[in-house]
């Protein structure tokens, strides 16, 4: 099939052209202005359009194998695709967890069968995520995108440098969820102004910058390539910056929640729950600083689906997690955006291409003749609220229900496929 | 005795002073927790106010005194057909001082004329709110470090709300104010605020249907509830969101420093993903209520 794209504003080489796409076996040939249609052509007219390229998630939780009561694959992606996100990276906190080649073979199965756009699996770090014996890092290096044991932090540091060695040799990247438990004291939220005066036990800052300090002097002993999970404290953000301007191999993320919420905006819902919590004002600001100075390199969404109940208990007793693909890029866009925080290519970069280079995922050079045709386009007017039982992932607990937000993908295409179509605009 | 009816019955060196206390409290919280100790505040809320109810209620408490009262009009006397001037009387034999609501314009300073000790005036149907004036002023105090030369947007409402006509006689006695009044057409500043309050100080003013023209030329962004019953229809909704709904493309074209205020309860004038922009003080304005309120209460009770 040879797809035409007319008219549409075009994210290539750093900024926004308007021109047209012509895609062809997988491949985009052609990008320039008025390109002829000729009948074997399906063409869409993408006037007042952007079309960016597809997206990366290089922190998700597909659940399956092991959960698929809270999320499978085939939902997982599909929510992905439908949001504008032609690559994924699955984290490894399943059953079985992904730490021998057996045990991802089970998972890769179900990519290779069910996946509607492409999913990059971690490995594990250890073996269970129990954090002492480490995976068959040797024997999965080749199938998985990074190791990690998201979910928990890596609490021993001779395991956590024994690994880096090992990542290091195999030239592959750690991807940590930095957490010490020893300083975790019960808590459930961000210890902050909102437990105080609510009475809830707080998890303290100091819980993930130390792992972070932690592990990037291993980075310095070890020259391993080294991903911060989800930051969320400003702390760690300054660490990171340091960590940087001396030159270690060391990159972050952080989730639109702590970019969009503090913890005075909580309320004692699970739709609030996930961890890292959501933290201060402070933090959330450093972190928006971080988006703008480079220093925070790239927005995932730890997209973390649970069933309804395991979401009903409050702030206490609800599991952490929230849902994220389906409300991202509107978000960010909406919400950073729009107001003048960060510039329209800077959020493009920061879901798109900088993982994508990152985690080594095709398609880091964007949109490009010759290129693949991993592409997505947005209507940025279109305005509504955010409902998430519409959304396709199981998953349907968010703190944005409800929020307004502008940005609808109308389509998306994975190597000139299309693996979402918008059929109310079409 | 004095009492708190009208905005107007304070000087502005006293709202300076009050202001100066609020900010006391709030530095040093301590030293005013057994001001009141021994004194009790009734309120008498005749018509449900649950947020200002309570922040009088917290102001009070957090002085260490002690609150009682009602908080609708059909559980109290009024329903046997007591009058204000009794209740007052009443009542005066049970508290130090009371905060009172009413549907009526005018009832509060019945209560006060009658009363023997000092009234606050909690609202009265649509003509004053003078502790919520007093909020709005300290808010500005503190987020902008001024109450003087300041361009202050007024956006919504403008016709029925109390609270910017109130907001407006208060500013307009400081120097260098330029008010721009944004609503729609519909929802103007009535012709007898304009005249007795617009047209007399030393202030400017101009009106606008457009709140993304003049945005960017504001310190302070005054933002006001239109009640769901005057638009009802998605169509109306979509031709007046440029008018009065703060959508987060103009906060792209505004100061940096911009302090957005609201009294709420907000509808949908504010979305909430402006609620974590630095520049939405309207939760912060809700503590600044309470620091107003205990300054207030000890002014009128004149404890030192």
């Amino acid at each position: 099939m040879r797809y035409l794209i007319k008219n549409a504003n075009v994210y290539t080489k750093g900024t926004f052209i308007k021109c047209d796409l012509l895609i062809e076996g997988g491949i985009i040939t052609k990008a320039e202005q008025a390109i002829p249609a000729d009948a074997s052509c399906r063409v869409y007219d993408f006037s007042r359009r952007y079309v960016f390229p597809g997206f990366a998630d290089v922190h998700v939780h597909l659940r399956e194998p092991g959960f698929s009561y809270k999320e499978t694959i085939k939902s997982g992606t599909m929510a992905a695709a439908r949001s504008g996100y032609t690559a994924v990276c699955s984290m490894p906190n399943l059953n079985p967890v992904p730490d021998s080649s057996a045990n991802l073979e089970i998972q890769l199965d179900i990519i290779r069968s069910d996946a509607l756009i492409p999913v990059y699996p971690y490995g594990a770090i250890t073996k269970g995520e129990k954090g002492r014996q480490l995976s068959d890092m040797e024997d999965i290096a080749g199938k998985v995108a990074a190791f990690s044991d998201d979910g928990k932090g890596v609490q021993c540091e001779q395991v956590m440098l024994e690994a880096m060695k090992r990542a290091k040799a195999l030239n592959r990247l750690i991807a940590a969820h930095c957490e010490d438990e020893r300083l975790l004291n019960g808590g459930y939220i961000h210890q902050g102004e909102y437990a105080r005066k609510h009475s809830h036990r707080g998890i303290p800052s100091e819980s993930e910058w130390r792992q972070v300090e932690r592990d990037i002097d291993l980075v310095r002993k070890t020259g391993c390539a080294y991903h911060v999970c989800h930051v969320s404290t400003k702390e760690s953000v300054e660490l990171i910056r340091r960590a940087k301007a001396e030159g270690l191999d060391v990159s972050c993320e952080t989730a639109p929640h702590y970019l969009l919420l503090h913890d005075m905006l909580l309320s004692d819902d699970g739709r609030y729950k996930m961890n890292p919590p959501i933290r201060s004002y402070e933090d959330m600001i450093s972190l928006i600083e971080g988006i703008c100075d480079g220093t925070v390199d790239m927005i995932a969404t730890d997209h973390a689906p649970h069933s309804e109940e395991e979401k009903s208990g409050g702030l206490r007793y609800s599991l952490n997690g929230i849902t994220g693909l389906e409300c991202a890029f509107p978000l960010l866009y909406t919400g950073l955006v729009e107001t003048g925080k960060i510039p329209l290519e800077t959020l493009i970069e920061k879901i798109s291409l900088v993982p994508k280079k990152r985690f080594t995922l095709p398609g880091d050079e964007g949109i490009r003749v010759g290129g693949r045709a991993d592409i997505t386009a947005f209507d940025l007017e279109s305005e509504y609220e955010i409902d998430s039982r519409k959304f396709i992932s199981r998953g349907k607990s968010t703190p944005f229900d409800g929020y307004r937000v502008k940005g609808k993908c109308l389509l998306t295409m994975v190597e000139g496929r299309i693996v979402w179509e918008d059929k109310e605009d079409a | 005795m004095r009492s708190l009816i009208d905005i107007l019955d304070l000087s502005t060196e006293e709202i300076d002073q009050l202001m100066d206390c609020a900010e006391d409290i709030i530095a040093n919280p301590e030293l005013y927790e057994d001001k009141c100790r021994g004194k009790k505040l009734a309120t008498l809320f005749y018509e449900p106010s649950t947020r200002t109810r309570l922040s009088f209620e917290a102001a009070m408490l957090e002085l260490g005194g002690k609150v009682l009262g009602f908080s609708d009009g059909q559980s109290s006397s009024a329903a046997k057909g007591e009058s204000i001037a009794d209740t007052a009387r009443v009542v005066s034999a049970f508290a130090d001082i009371m905060a009172i609501r009413h549907p009526k314009e005018g009832a509060p300073l019945v209560a006060a004329m009658n009363a023997t000790i000092p009234v606050i005036n909690a609202g009265d149907g649509g003509h004053n709110h003078p502790t919520q004036t007093l909020t709005d002023l300290l808010t500005i105090r503190r987020e902008k470090g001024r109450t003087d030369s300041l361009t202050i947007g007024l956006c919504g409402d403008l016709k029925f709300g109390r609270t910017v006509h109130s907001l407006l006689q208060a500013m307009s006695r400081y120097d260098g104010i330029r008010f721009i009044l944004i609503s729609p057409e519909e929802l103007q500043v009535p012709e007898h605020v304009k005249t007795d309050i617009l047209e007399t100080g030393n202030l400017s003013y101009m009106e606008t249907d457009s709140l993304m023209q003049v945005i960017p030329d504001l310190d302070v962004l005054y933002m006001t509830r239109v009640q769901r019953e005057r638009f009802i229809s998605e169509a109306d909704y979509v031709r007046l969101k440029d008018t009065y709904i703060l959508t987060p493309d103009k906060l792209k074209i505004a100061r940096r420093d911009l302090s957005i205020l609201h009294p709420l309860p907000r509808v949908n004038e504010i979305p909430s993903l402006i609620d974590s922009d630095p520049r939405a003080c309207y939760f912060k304005q809700v503590l600044y209520g309470k620091y107003i309120r205990m300054a207030l209460i000890l002014k009128l009770l004149e404890v030192d």
